[in-house]
């Protein structure tokens, strides 16, 4: 029978049944415990044997609970007294301490017979909900790559540290691509952003490997936010500083920044067509545009989109916000160029969003990435923001094969869209979906 | 003195963009930028210059430089 007293375990080290989270998580952090173990064991009992399980704990001696001795079975933990066992009959399992795990032998309950009414007894682990782990979880990820480095053999190359499997905050533009539980990272592709240039010294994008051009005659560096905000999308950090989501998709991607737009937002088909060729002439991957002027078709784009595909580059460009009463601009309307909608949070089609031409869609309303300094982050919208997305899962592609390049990739970012009831002249073939 | 326009000169992979280049040139018109990757000319000429380039052997297309903005800073109008 549990007492149901003043819990005496409360604010000791020891992994009790009657231990709150806070404790639990307190002691872990003390002894450098990077496992995400809490210290205790869930004991599973095989189907239709929770009495014989419960009765084999008892024979090793273990106090223990149940959780039908409460209102409801609304158990409270710090008031099981000094039991090291608590049943909860309704799932045939046991949270059991981790001093009774030791002092009772009680590995020796699996040894594999079949006369065992356990079905298991496993380590009990820690789980965060997404906000509040960051700080912490980078610890432990800290940690286990330190152990990776520790495990890994004179001569092995490189083990990539195991992901994260807990989504550390992203947004939502992200999570609907499904870009956080993506392997790649677009290591070894190159993007071109054709924009108002970067911050070169915002924090993000520290040790990135950047290329930059001016075509416009101002120095790279952005004065007016519309290129820094478009990178980030594109190329953001995996894990940027503090409790900032993560907005940026092939964060290992060398980035190509050309400013072919001023400052002040302008530029002319001269600027842009300059940058266009220095992108393909770096062979880049995927070339993000996020610009355009409500003009019918331009030879030279359609040439330049061309040029591109046939030396293994994608021109990816933003359809435009002229909103249903406008076209596909330029160069999204040319044949060889992929055209960008943008769909809102619920995935429906945004608003502003240009119809006619359009071959994909990405997330473009309320989209959250990098400003410059001192601002360092702000939140825009337009199709200007659905086409980086689109970039960045092209590289994220690219890097699963090397046959995916100028009109493969274009048609495996169609083939793998996700479908959404709207018509192919708002969204075109869906919703771009990152690599697994 | 006659106007002189912005123009982007497409071109034909046909033939050497240098011989384009040349013709160019010596038709009267102020060029810019070769660029190579895309095959695009870009320059300056009134337009009676451009009526004779559009017959020049390789040369596509000839349209005018056309300004693009995406609006300044915190513009509601963007891209």
């Amino acid at each position: 029978m549990p007492k149901k007293e003043a819990n005496p375990t409360k604010g000791t080290t020891e992994p009790h049944v009657s231990s709150s989270v806070d404790d639990l998580l307190a002691a872990a952090l003390e002894r450098g415990d990077d496992s995400l173990e809490t210290g205790r064991y869930i004991v599973t009992f095989k189907e239709n044997a929770s009495d014989d399980a419960i009765k084999s704990l008892s024979e090793k001696g273990l106090r223990f609970a149940d959780a039908r001795d409460y209102t409801d079975q609304a158990v409270t933990f710090e008031n099981v007294g000094d039991a090291e066992a608590l049943v909860f009959p309704e799932i045939g399992a046991a949270v059991i301490s981790g001093p009774a795990f030791e002092a009772r032998e009680l590995n020796a309950l699996t040894d594999g017979s079949t006369d065992s009414a356990i079905e298991a007894i496993e380590p009990e682990y820690f789980v965060f909900a997404d906000a509040d782990s960051t700080g912490y979880l980078r610890g432990f990820r800290r940690a286990a790559e330190a152990i990776a480095e520790d495990l890994r053999a004179p001569g092995e190359t490189e083990i990539e540290p195991e992901e994260d499997p807990l989504v550390v905050g992203a947004t939502w533009g992200l999570i609907a691509c499904k870009v956080p539980p993506s392997l790649r990272s677009g290591v070894g592709i190159k993007v071109a952003v054709l924009d108002t240039g970067l911050d070169l010294g915002h924090p993000d994008f520290a040790g990135r490997p950047i290329v930059s051009q001016t075509f416009v005659g101002q120095p790279v560096q952005d004065l007016h936010s519309h290129g820094t905000h478009t990178c980030g999308t594109a190329c953001g950090p995996k894990a940027p500083a503090g409790a900032t989501p993560r907005y940026g998709i092939a964060y290992r991607a060398p980035i190509f920044v050309g400013k072919v737009l001023s400052n002040s937002g302008s530029g002319s088909t001269a600027s842009v067509l300059a940058g266009m060729n220095w992108a393909i002439a770096n062979r880049c991957v995927a070339i993000s545009m996020s610009l355009g002027s409500n003009s019918p078709v331009q030879t030279a784009y359609t040439a330049a989109g061309a040029s591109a595909l046939s030396k293994g580059c994608l021109i990816i460009a933003a359809a435009g916000n002229a909103g249903p009463a406008g076209h596909t601009g330029a160069p999204a309307n040319s044949p060889t160029i992929m055209a960008v909608a943008s769909v809102d949070n619920n995935l429906g089609w945004s608003q502003f969003s240009s119809i006619g031409k359009i071959e994909i869609a990405g997330p473009g309303r309320d989209v959250f990435s990098s400003v410059p300094r001192p601002t360092k982050y702000g939140t825009k919208s337009g199709t200007s923001m659905a086409t980086p997305h689109v970039a960045g899962c092209a590289a994220l592609w690219a890097e699963t094969s090397t046959a995916l390049r100028g009109m493969t990739l274009w048609r495996k970012l169609q083939a793998t869209a996700k479908p959404l009831p709207l018509p192919v002249t708002k969204v075109g073939k869906g919703l771009v979906q990152a690599p697994a | 003195m006659p106007e002189r326009k912005g123009w982007i000169v497409t071109t034909s992979s046909e033939r050497p963009m240098s011989e384009i280049t040349k013709d160019l040139k010596e038709a009267g018109f102020s060029v810019g930028k070769v660029l190579e990757e895309v095959g695009s000319i870009t320059g300056e000429a009134g337009d009676e210059i451009v009526s004779k380039v559009r017959s020049i052997a390789g040369v596509v297309d000839v349209s005018p430089d056309v300004p693009i903005d995406i609006g300044p800073p915190g513009s509601p109008d963007t891209w």
